[in-house]
C-alpha cells in the first residue's frame, strides 16, 4: 500500500509539472475568465461551463492519459524490475495523474469562482471530477491493452468522438425516425451506456431545466422525479469508471513487457 | 386609518338614510341573522368583535354589515355563510369561515345572487368551498378581500372569486390562496381585476371563459397547479401582471385558447414551464413583455393566425418559441432575444441579421417530448446552428427580421428581472419604432 501510495505522489509531481498539462489548466482558467467576466446570469454561465467541460474535459482526460501512460513504459519496465507489486503500480499511477488532472481543473474553477462568484461552483466541480476520473479510467483501459502508441492515442480519440458527438447524433436520428415507438425505456438504458450523457442528463436533474422533464412521459417522469434517479446515475457512473479499470488491471497484470 | 374612514362613512350614510343595529354576544341582538331580520332597508348592522355560530344569513334587503374589530362568522362546515339577494348590500370588515364543502351545491363564504350594485369590502375568507360568488350580480365591487381556502383536493373544494354571469364588476387588490381556481369567471364581461394576487390554487391562478372585454391589470398570479388559463373570449387586456413559478407538465404562465382581438401587454413571465401557450387564438398581440427563464417562452400552434409578437424581451428561456407547423401566422418583430447572435453595422440598436426564434431541437422535443434529455448535448447545439443558417425544418417565415440588440423594457425594469425580482411592476411603455 506504502508502495502505492509513493508512486502515486511521484507519478502526480510528474504529471502536473508536464507542459501539456499546466495549459489545460491555464486553458480551463480562460474559459472561466471569459464566462464569468462577463457578468450573465449565474445560471447560464454554469449551464455554460458545464457544456464546455462536458466536450473539453474528456478529450484533454483521454489524450493526456493516454500520453503519460505510454511516456513511462521505460520507467514501468524499470520499476517492474523491482519487488513491487503489478497491482500497487497500477492503481500508484492511475492515481497520481489522475489527481494531478483534478487539480489542475479544480484550482482554476475554484479561483474563477473565489473572484467572479456568479456559477454554481459545486455542481461546475462535481462534474469536472467525475469526467476526470471516468475518462481516465477509459484511457486507461485503452492505453493498456494496446501496446502500440499511435494506435492507443487513436484510438482513445476515437473514444472521445464516439461519446461526445457520434452517440447523440445517433440518439437524434433514432428518435426523430422512430417517433412513433415507445422509446423512452430503451432511452433510458442508452443513455446510461454513454458515459457524458450521463453525467450530462445528472446535470440537467441539477439546474432548472430539470423542470422540463416535466413534459415528458410518465415513464421518465416516474424515473426522474425522485432522488432514485440520481443513486441510478452515480451507479451508472461508478460502473464507467470501475469497470475499465479493473479489466485494465486485470491486462496489465498478464502483459508481458 | 382604513377603519375610522369607513367607520365615518357609515356613520355619515346612517345619518342620512337608516339606523345602526349593534350586534355583539352580550348585547340585545346577538346574532347577525336576527339583526337583519330585524332591520329595514338602509340599515347599518355594526357587528362588534367575537366569533358568531351561524347558519345560512340570507340578506334580502339593501343593508350594510360591517364588522368592528374583525368579527368571525363561523358557519361551522354547515353550507353558505352570508347569502345576498337583491341590489345594494355592503359587508365590509368581517371573517367569514368554514362552509364545509358539498357536491350538490356551491357554498360560499359570501354568495351574492342577483344583486346588483353591491360590494364586499375587507373580508377574510377562511377554510370555504367558495370565498366570494357571484350569480348574475352585476356592477358590485369586490375589495381588499382575502379567500384562504381549504386546501383540500380539486374535487372538494371551490373557487376562491366566482363570477357567474356578472358583468362590469370590480374585483380590486384581492388575495386568493388554496382554492381551486383562483378567480373564476364566466359569462362575466366587462369586468376589471386589477392588483391582485392568486397563488398556491390547485389548478388555475386565474379562469374565465366567454367574459368579453374584461381588463387584467397588475394582477400576480404563482406556483398555481396549471398556471391560468383562459379561453372562448375577445377584447381581453391583460396588462402588467406577472405570471411566475407554474411548473408541471400541463402547467402553463398564460394559457390562451380561442382568445381573439386580445391584448397582453407589458407582463412579466418567469419561471414557467411554458410561458405563453397559444391555441386558436387569433388578432391578439403580445407586445411589451418580459419572458425570463422558462421552459418555453412561446409556445404557439397552428391554430392560431394573425397574431402579433412585438417588442417583447426574452432572457433566459431554454426555448424561445415554438410552433407545430412549419407555416406560422405569428408575426414577429422588433423583439429582443439574448440568444440573438447577429451584429448591428449602421448602429441604430436593430440587428441587421433576421432572427429565427424557433429552434429545431425545440420542435423535436414537441414531437418526441423525451427528446429534452439531450438538451445541451454537443450535436444538438450543432443541430441548430446549423438549422438557423440554412432552415428547413424550423417555421421559415417566423422570423424576427428586427431584432433588437438590447433589452426594450426601461433599463431598471430589465435589471430588476435580471436580478431575480419578479414582483417589479412593468411600466407600460410603447417605443416609438412600434408605431411604424
Amino acid at each position: 500500500m506504502n508502495t502505492a501510495l509513493l508512486l502515486a505522489r511521484s507519478a502526480f509531481w510528474r504529471t502536473i509539472r508536464s507542459r501539456v498539462v499546466v495549459g489545460y489548466g491555464v486553458g480551463i482558467a480562460g474559459i472561466v475568465a471569459a464566462f464569468s467576466s462577463f457578468g450573465g446570469d449565474p445560471s447560464k454561465v454554469t449551464l455554460t461551463l458545464v457544456s464546455l467541460l462536458l466536450l473539453i474535459v474528456p478529450l484533454v482526460t483521454l489524450i493526456i492519459v493516454a500520453i503519460e501512460y505510454y511516456n513511462n513504459r521505460e520507467f514501468t519496465e524499470l520499476m517492474l524490475a523491482q519487488p513491487i507489486g503489478r497491482r500497487a503500480y497500477y492503481w500508484g499511477q492511475w492515481t497520481g495523474t489522475i489527481a494531478a488532472l483534478g487539480v489542475m481543473c479544480i484550482v482554476p474553477l475554484t479561483a474563477g469562482y473565489a473572484v467572479w462568484q456568479n456559477y454554481d461552483v459545486v455542481l461546475v466541480e462535481t462534474t469536472a471530477l467525475v469526467l476526470t476520473l471516468c475518462f481516465g479510467a477509459l484511457a486507461y483501459r485503452v492505453a493498456v491493452g494496446q501496446p502500440d502508441k499511435a494506435k492507443g492515442i487513436g484510438i482513445a480519440m476515437l473514444v472521445w468522438f464516439y461519446c461526445a458527438v457520434l452517440y447523440d447524433a445517433v440518439l437524434v436520428a433514432m428518435m426523430a425516425l422512430l417517433e412513433e415507438y415507445p422509446l423512452e425505456k430503451a432511452l433510458l438504458v442508452l443513455l446510461a451506456l454513454n458515459p457524458i450523457d450521463a453525467i450530462r442528463v445528472a446535470v440537467l436533474l441539477h439546474s432548472d431545466s430539470a423542470a422540463l422533464l416535466g413534459i415528458t412521459g410518465a415513464v421518465l417522469r416516474e424515473f426522474f422525479g425522485t432522488e432514485r434517479s440520481l443513486v441510478a446515475i452515480a451507479v451508472v457512473v461508478s460502473i464507467w469508471i470501475g469497470y475499465p479499470l479493473l479489466r485494465g488491471e486485470r491486462i496489465f497484470r498478464r502483459r508481458d513487457f | 386609518m382604513k377603519g375610522r374612514f369607513a367607520l365615518a362613512f357609515v356613520l355619515a350614510w346612517s345619518a342620512a338614510s337608516g339606523d345602526v343595529l349593534r350586534v355583539c354576544p352580550q348585547c340585545e341582538l346577538r346574532r347577525v341573522a336576527d339583526a337583519v331580520a330585524h332591520a329595514v332597508p338602509g340599515d347599518t348592522i355594526v357587528v362588534e368583535s367575537g366569533t358568531y355560530p351561524t347558519s345560512h344569513i340570507v340578506i334580502d334587503k339593501p343593508l350594510t354589515i360591517l364588522g368592528k374589530g374583525r368579527p368571525v362568522l363561523d358557519g361551522g362546515g354547515t353550507g353558505t355563510v352570508i347569502e345576498i339577494r337583491g341590489a345594494g348590500a355592503h359587508v365590509q370588515n368581517i371573517v367569514v369561515a368554514n362552509t364545509g364543502y358539498s357536491a350538490l351545491e356551491d357554498r360560499a363564504g359570501i354568495k351574492l345572487i342577483e344583486s346588483t350594485g353591491s360590494s364586499i369590502s375587507d373580508v377574510e375568507t377562511v377554510g370555504c368551498a367558495f370565498g366570494v360568488a357571484l350569480y348574475r350580480s352585476p356592477s358590485c365591487r369586490v375589495e381588499n378581500v382575502r379567500a384562504i381556502g381549504t386546501g383540500a383536493v380539486e374535487s372538494q373544494s371551490g373557487n376562491g372569486i366566482h363570477l357567474w354571469k356578472s358583468r362590469s364588476c370590480a374585483i380590486v387588490r384581492c388575495e386568493v390562496m388554496q382554492h381551486r381556481d383562483g378567480l373564476y369567471f364566466e359569462f362575466s364581461s366587462g369586468c376589471t381585476i386589477a392588483e391582485c394576487i392568486s397563488r398556491d390554487n390547485m389548478r388555475y391562478g386565474l379562469h374565465f371563459m366567454f367574459s368579453d372585454s374584461n381588463i387584467y391589470r397588475k394582477n400576480r398570479f404563482e406556483r398555481n397547479g396549471s398556471g391560468v388559463a383562459v379561453m372562448y373570449s375577445q377584447h381581453v387586456q391583460m396588462v402588467s401582471n406577472v405570471f411566475a413559478d407554474n411548473w408541471g407538465p400541463s402547467s402553463y404562465g398564460l394559457l390562451l385558447k380561442d382568445i381573439s382581438r386580445s391584448v397582453v401587454e407589458g407582463n412579466i413571465f418567469r419561471r414557467n414551464t411554458v410561458g405563453v401557450y397559444m391555441e386558436g387564438s387569433n388578432q391578439t398581440t403580445i407586445t411589451a413583455n418580459v419572458f425570463r427563464s422558462n421552459g418555453w417562452a412561446l409556445k404557439a400552434l397552428g391554430s392560431c393566425s394573425e397574431d402579433t409578437l412585438v417588442g417583447n424581451d426574452f432572457f433566459a428561456n431554454t426555448f424561445d418559441v415554438l410552433s407545430n407547423t412549419s407555416f406560422s401566422e405569428l408575426v414577429c418583430n422588433g423583439n429582443y432575444w439574448d440568444q440573438y447572435r447577429g451584429y448591428d453595422l449602421d448602429r441604430d440598436g436593430i440587428g441587421d441579421v433576421p432572427y429565427r426564434p424557433v429552434s429545431v431541437f425545440s420542435i423535436l422535443v414537441e414531437r418526441v417530448p423525451m427528446a429534452v434529455l439531450l438538451l445541451r448535448s454537443f450535436i444538438v447545439e450543432l443541430l441548430a446552428y446549423m438549422e438557423r443558417a440554412i432552415p428547413s425544418l424550423i417555421p421559415a417565415q417566423l422570423v424576427d427580421r428586427h431584432p433588437r440588440l438590447a433589452p426594450i423594457a426601461t433599463p431598471a425594469v430589465a435589471d430588476s428581472v435580471l436580478a431575480g425580482d419578479p414582483y417589479q411592476q412593468l411600466p407600460v411603455r410603447r417605443a416609438s419604432w412600434m408605431e411604424r
